[in-house]
């Protein structure tokens, strides 16, 4: 099986954010940067695919900053190659599904895995844009997945409940925490991973979709009040339950 | 100064992570040193029982108190001085919010003790060490510093390298001038890591008397510590075995190259250095499985181990690991490696899940537990660990066994079901030490004698240097305030 798993760097979710100076991006230094938690049940669906029916797996990510640190991450998990695309600037999700389609619409993927969302911009809309640009089916947000031979069975978490889908390669699935338990990096495999190729491939020039005009930062508000046993407390407990809250 | 005199609200001091429970007339929650002072010198001149609480994470029962006062240092978390390698530091201040403050600017405590909400003070108190004292020793080698509080309110304020014993006599002052002329205990310390008793030593160092002295002779108010940089680049692994004869080995291989190696500058140093070297046994490994469905199926013991290193050198450390790991382990190329901070915090969850396991295995089921903290001289750990295999391995009773084979140091926990139980893991425990003993070890390796292993103190050392220690505590606590029941026995005294 021909599969490709596109992956994201991402800050780790540990990271304090701060804003930069231009108010639109996030400020990088200090930041440490993972494979997208999402990307690793992807990842690792797809190479317990392989290691089933043979094949290969091919990592790619696109990114505006060196993202070869987590495509060493993908590749030492047991991907088998790598393809970098580096943008010239942050590019927006319609940038990124147009480079992915791309550079793999020649590549007869029988399968392509994503994170069902990255978690630094949360859109949401890669695979699906990718899957239409490919003119290919796609299932989001996957959390069971069944594939013989051509016929794929994808189980996702809806609302309250499951839905069970039937579609055929090939297509894109959006990969949900639970599909599976990602394996942690082995030593050969570490030391492997140090081998396998990374091709780096030329950024496809097409305009953004969307402008990022601000980001902020939530405001933080205390809405706690802390209050001790002394009498005055208690009847300010009384009376903020009764005036403020309405409970009593 | 917070004062609290209600049952249900003193009730939280008066127990640790021990079994035992205790009871106290008075909480005092002091702000600042003076507020700390003051609570002992009013408690003094009412001649009122004074016990020392930390964060409670303790499992000897040395802050459980006997009636009297507790006094808490939870609100003393000031981080005053930092430069040159040194932080002082409060009593309160935890190890989480101590690698809060440190790691932004570079730099770490080295010795990692499990516990990261523990206080310093309680660090100090017990000696504290953890999983990096294999490279780096316990905390008392990291300590640079001590603000001392008396039980009269006399403070001694102590510098390491500035007051040494003339052979075993010692000479202090206080801050007011009062002068302090005493003997100390003339008896040798076991050649391990070590959280027994009052430290001494020909030629001491004054400072070291009070580090580990379990809040029975002074209060630990404010410390300053060395601190390191933050190392290059770590590499951590957790190796599995299929073979335990095989385990001891790797172990016995791995630590002797990095008992050299961790002296060499760690920018030359391309192959095997640990910093940590650390064991789960196979029941350890079952209690990890349902969380940790990755554990491989034939696993039946396994070591975590660490290194720091140059970022350039990480290939060829890489590749010594491997080729090490293959000559002991059929199970080597299911080695979990961890590189990014990321896959660190996943490791250390991994080992932190352990304790947190054992806990839980003992409050849902309401089991008692029986815990060894032994530790031996590394030539006798061959023994130690075989005697362990032999004992445990036909054993009707739920245990688990791990920790810092590196140092020669494994904790062994037994479950008790009922009494019939516990007084057999008693037996056990028992056996245990008197092999430890025999192999010329440590009752208590670092979780300190507290009110649980008085009885071991005594085994271990011998009546008379027990009672020279209790001069000591006399010499200081003349009263008999401070810390009542930690250590010895209050008959005894």
């Amino acid at each position: 099986m021909n599969l490709l798993v596109c992956v994201s760097r991402v800050p780790d979710t540990a990271t304090k954010i701060f804003v930069g100076p231009d108010g639109k991006t996030i400020d990088s230094k200090g930041v440490k940067y993972i494979l997208n938690p999402y990307d690793e049940f992807a990842l690792e669906e797809a190479i317990r695919l392989k290691e089933k029916n043979g094949g290969e797996v091919t990592a790619l990510t696109v990114s505006a900053d060196d993202a070869t640190d987590i495509l060493r991450n993908a590749l030492a998990m047991g991907a088998d190659s790598a393809i970098f695309i580096k943008a010239p600037a942050e590019p927006d999700s319609y940038q990124v599904a147009h480079n992915i389609a791309n550079s793999v619409k020649d590549k007869n993927f029988d399968l392509i895995f994503f994170g069902r969302q990255s978690v630094d911009f949360d859109s949401f809309q890669i695979p699906s844009m990718v899957a239409e640009l490919l003119n290919i089916p796609s299932v989001s947000v996957v959390s069971k997945l069944e594939v013989n031979g051509s016929k794929v069975i994808a189980e996702r978490d809806i609302e309250g409940g499951k839905e069970t889908v039937e579609l055929s390669t090939p297509c894109a699935i959006s990969a949900q925490k639970g599909l599976n338990e990602p394996r942690y990096p082995k030593l050969p495999d570490i030391m492997k991973a140090k081998k396998k190729p990374i091709e780096e491939v030329a950024f496809f020039q097409v305009d953004a979709a969307v402008e990022v005009i601000s980001i902020a930062l939530p405001v933080n508000k205390r809405v706690g009040k802390i209050l001790g046993d002394s009498d005055s407390d208690i009847n300010e407990i009384v009376r903020s339950l009764h005036e403020d809250a309405k409970v009593i | 100064m917070i004062i609290k005199t209600e049952t249900d609200t003193i009730h939280p001091y008066t127990f640790d992570s021990s079994n035992m429970h205790g009871n106290a007339d008075i909480v005092y929650i002091p702000e600042d040193f003076d507020e700390l002072r003051q609570a002992i010198k009013s408690c003094f001149d009412q001649n009122i029982p004074m016990t020392f609480s930390g964060a409670g994470t303790g499992i000897t029962g040395s802050r459980v108190p006997n009636g009297g006062a507790v006094i808490s240092t939870e609100l003393m978390k000031g981080i005053s001085v930092f430069g040159n390698g040194k932080v002082t530091v409060q009593a309160g201040v935890t190890l989480n919010e101590l690698d809060d403050f440190l790691r932004p600017q570079g730099y770490f405590l080295a010795p990692n003790p499990t516990e990261m909400n523990s206080f310093i003070g309680g660090n100090v108190a017990t000696n504290a060490s953890g999983s990096r004292t294999f490279k780096y020793g316990a905390i008392r080698e990291h300590i640079l510093g001590l603000k001392l509080i008396l039980p009269d309110g006399e403070i001694i304020s102590l510098n390491r390298g500035e007051i040494f014993a003339d052979s075993y006599k010692l000479s202090l002052s206080s801050e007011s001038g009062k002068k302090y002329e005493l003997q100390l205990p003339v008896y040798k310390m076991p050649a391990t890591k070590n959280a027994t008793g009052y430290f001494a030593h020909e030629n001491m160092d004054a400072i070291d008397l009070f580090i580990g002295n379990e809040g029975t002779i002074a209060a630990i108010a404010e410390i300053t510590l060395k601190v390191l940089p933050l190392p290059e680049s770590i590499i951590g692994g957790i190796v599995f075995f299929d073979d335990a004869d095989k385990l001891l080995d790797f172990v016995i291989e791995i630590r002797d190259m990095s008992l050299i190696n961790n002296k060499s500058n760690p920018e030359s140093v391309k192959t095997i250095s640990a910093r940590l070297i650390e064991y789960f046994d196979n029941p350890s490994l079952n209690l990890l499985r349902p969380k940790f469905p990755q554990i491989p199926e034939k696993a039946i013991a396994g070591i975590w181990f660490e290194q720091e290193y140059s970022t350039p050198n990480e290939d060829e450390i890489m590749g010594e690991w491997y080729a090490m790991i293959q000559n002991y382990t059929g199970l080597s190329d299911d080695t979990w490696i961890a590189l990014s901070d990321k896959e660190h915090k996943e490791m250390a969850e991994f080992r932190h899940e352990l304790p947190l396991q054992v806990y839980e295995n003992l409050t849902e089921n309401s089991q008692k537990k029986v815990g060894l903290d032994t530790a031996v001289p590394i030539e006798h750990f061959p023994e130690l660990f075989r005697f362990y295999s032999e004992v445990f391995g036909n054993l009707p009773l739920q245990y688990v066994i791990f920790g810092h084979i590196g140092n020669s140091h494994l904790h062994a926990n037994i479950f008790c079901q009922n009494d019939e139980e516990y007084a057999l893991a008693l037996q056990i425990y028992d056996r245990c030490i008197d092999k430890t003993l025999a192999l010329s070890g440590t009752v208590s390796a670092e979780h300190g004698i507290g009110k649980l292993k008085k009885k071991y103190l005594r085994k271990m050392y011998g009546d008379k240097t027990v009672d020279d220690m209790i001069e000591i505590k006399k010499y200081f606590d003349p009263k008999l305030l401070f810390g009542i029941g930690t250590m010895f026995d209050i008959n005894k005294i």
